[in-house]
């Protein structure tokens, strides 16, 4: 049986892990789109 | 909440995506059946990561994970996430494969046709569009059943409206236009997941929710009773991991939405990082939020079927309502799931399209068809296929979406074993492929049927799909003389003309 400390790091963890996917593909994706929106 | 709200959220976001399908198309219009159902092959990785990511993030990831943790406590998420992300290990290294080999390759049927055959690629192309339909049933029974719990308007419209909308905007812009409103989705997801998350825990405790699940563990009087609700390793978890691999395989390797996506990015380079990106890095958290948060947090409430859930696929639901009561969070969570049923219907129909336009319709209906007319009959191919899995959802109410993703492993899972190889393995036969695939169907289902316990037969038969066609192609191929040369792969011309 986990603790209730390993039960917060899996949950919060959880949520920076997303969190830091979420960065990783809407910083490139807003250039992107406002590239391909503007350039043609 | 007044099911006013519902109506209008399907108004809004039907005018919202119809209307991005309008202008990609007219900004960016289709020049041929390559621009159609691989998006001219030019679109950057970041774009597709976004759209890999939401594709993957069904309903059923939401939901389904929440019941997971419902059913096998914290393990449940955290199986729910490995299980489903072991596929993408396999596809991610097989499509860069098929773009060096067969880089001219739409469809991966076009692939089988050529390595083992046009019968081969026949029995391909049924599980094909098994997967696919199966796939926005799931989705329509996921919307239908939310819309319906948080809003009380009728199921049947709630399942049939958001297959309607994609079937509209995938069929108006081809697969840019699925990727482009696919983007527009990731945001509204990943928005709602970084405020509602914390919310719920905060809200709740991350204490209370400890001390709630003690009591599942250690008290036989609590509903949910479960003693290892609180193991990393329970063995109901463990199984539940293994067979979301087999599930996920047939679903990832035997989706042609998934191929498209990697065809339609622009190098190979942006392709490994657009798809280690969209699953490892953005999806794989998600399962774990939706289980252990979701999940784990009505466990502690003491609430269960039966008990304040008419079913387990309620969870996710619950807990927004709790949190949000009647206001903005419902209408929140409602958005999530749409949109995550949206996405991967959508991914789905556009590989649906792809299959009918760029391998089916000159092959078996009109040889000397134009690409205009190979692109029309995708059209309409794509409307037929949303109509009927809407009328087949609306008679799927109430089913448990866990269960239906549980049996979908047996039913596809069978023919990756020979797909796999065919990439890889030159001795690998068509006669290997067809025995491998019927063997591991008929095992599956036969476990299924026949072994009375409820508890194992489901492990049983999704193990038997995935390990027996293995097995299989393994020793037929040791055993073979026959030999494929893969040089016919590079010099593969398609019907239609592709953009280098």
């Amino acid at each position: 049986m986990i603790s209730e400390g390993t039960l917060s790091v899996i949950l919060w963890g959880a949520y920076v892990w997303f969190c830091l996917g979420v960065v990783l593909i809407a910083v490139p994706a807003v250039k992107e789109l406002l590239g391909l929106i503007f350039k043609r | 909440m007044g099911n006013y709200y519902g109506y209008v959220i399907l108004a809004v976001f039907a005018v919202i995506f119809i209307g991005i399908s309008f202008v990609v198309s007219k900004k960016f219009p289709i020049e041929g059946v390559d621009d159609f159902v691989a998006a001219g092959r030019g679109i950057p990785s970041s774009l597709v990561a976004a759209s890999v990511m939401v594709s993957w993030v069904w309903t059923t990831t939401i939901m389904g994970a929440a019941e997971a943790g419902m059913s096998f406590g914290i393990s449940g998420g955290i199986s729910y996430a490995w299980g489903n992300s072991v596929p993408f290990f396999i596809l991610i290294p097989l499509v860069l494969h098929l773009r060096k080999k067969m880089p001219k390759c739409t469809t991966f049927t076009e692939f089988i046709e050529q390595r083992y055959g046009r019968s081969v690629s026949q029995m391909f192309f049924i599980f094909g569009m098994g997967v696919i339909i199966y796939v926005l049933i799931a989705q329509c029974v996921g919307i239908g059943t939310v819309f319906n719990s948080m809003f009380g308007i009728p199921y049947e419209i709630g399942a049939a409206v958001p297959i309607a909308i994609v079937t509209i905007y995938i069929s108006k812009a081809g697969l840019r236009g699925s990727i482009f409103n696919d983007v527009i989705q990731f945001f509204i997801i990943s928005v709602i997941m970084v405020v509602s998350v914390p919310l719920i825990l905060k809200t709740l405790g991350v204490e209370n929710i400890y001390n709630g699940l003690v009591d599942v563990a250690t008290n036989p009087n609590n509903i949910n009773y479960n003693p290892e609700v609180l193991s990393l390793g329970s063995a109901g978890g463990l199984r539940y991991g293994f067979a979301a691999i087999v599930v996920a395989s047939g679903q990832v390797l035997l989706d042609q939405g998934y191929y498209s996506k990697a065809i339609a990015t622009a190098s190979s380079k942006s392709l490994l990082k657009a798809y280690i990106i969209g699953t490892v890095v953005a999806w794989m958290p998600i399962p774990i939020i939706c289980g252990g948060v979701f999940g784990c947090s009505v466990l502690s409430l003491g609430v269960g079927e039966g008990a304040g859930l008419s079913v387990t696929s309620e969870a996710a639901p619950y807990i927004m309502k709790l949190i949000y009561g009647g206001g903005l969070g419902s209408i929140m969570f409602v958005l999530m799931v749409f949109m995550a049923g949206m996405t991967t219907g959508g991914g789905c129909l556009s590989g649906a399209q792809a299959l009918f336009t760029a391998d089916f319709y000159k092959k078996y209906i009109n040889k000397t068809a134009s690409e205009e007319q190979q692109m029309r009959f995708g059209r309409k191919i794509t409307f037929i296929v949303g109509i009927g899995v809407i009328i087949v959802s609306i008679f799927l109410k109430g089913k448990s979406l866990l269960m239906m993703d549980i049996f979908s492993g047996i039913l596809f899972a069978a023919p990756t074993s020979s797909l796999i190889a065919g990439m890889y393995c030159k001795k690998t036969s068509s006669g290997v492929a067809v025995v491998s695939t019927i063997c591991g169907l008929a095992a599956g289902l036969l476990a299924y049927f026949l072994i009375p316990n409820d508890d194992l037969n489901w492990f049983v038969g999704n193990v038997l799909a995935l390990l027996l066609p293995a097995v299989i192609v393994i020793i037929g191929s040791a055993v073979s003389k026959y030999e494929f040369d893969f040089d016919k792969l590079a010099k593969y011309e398609p019907d239609h003309a592709v953009n280098d």
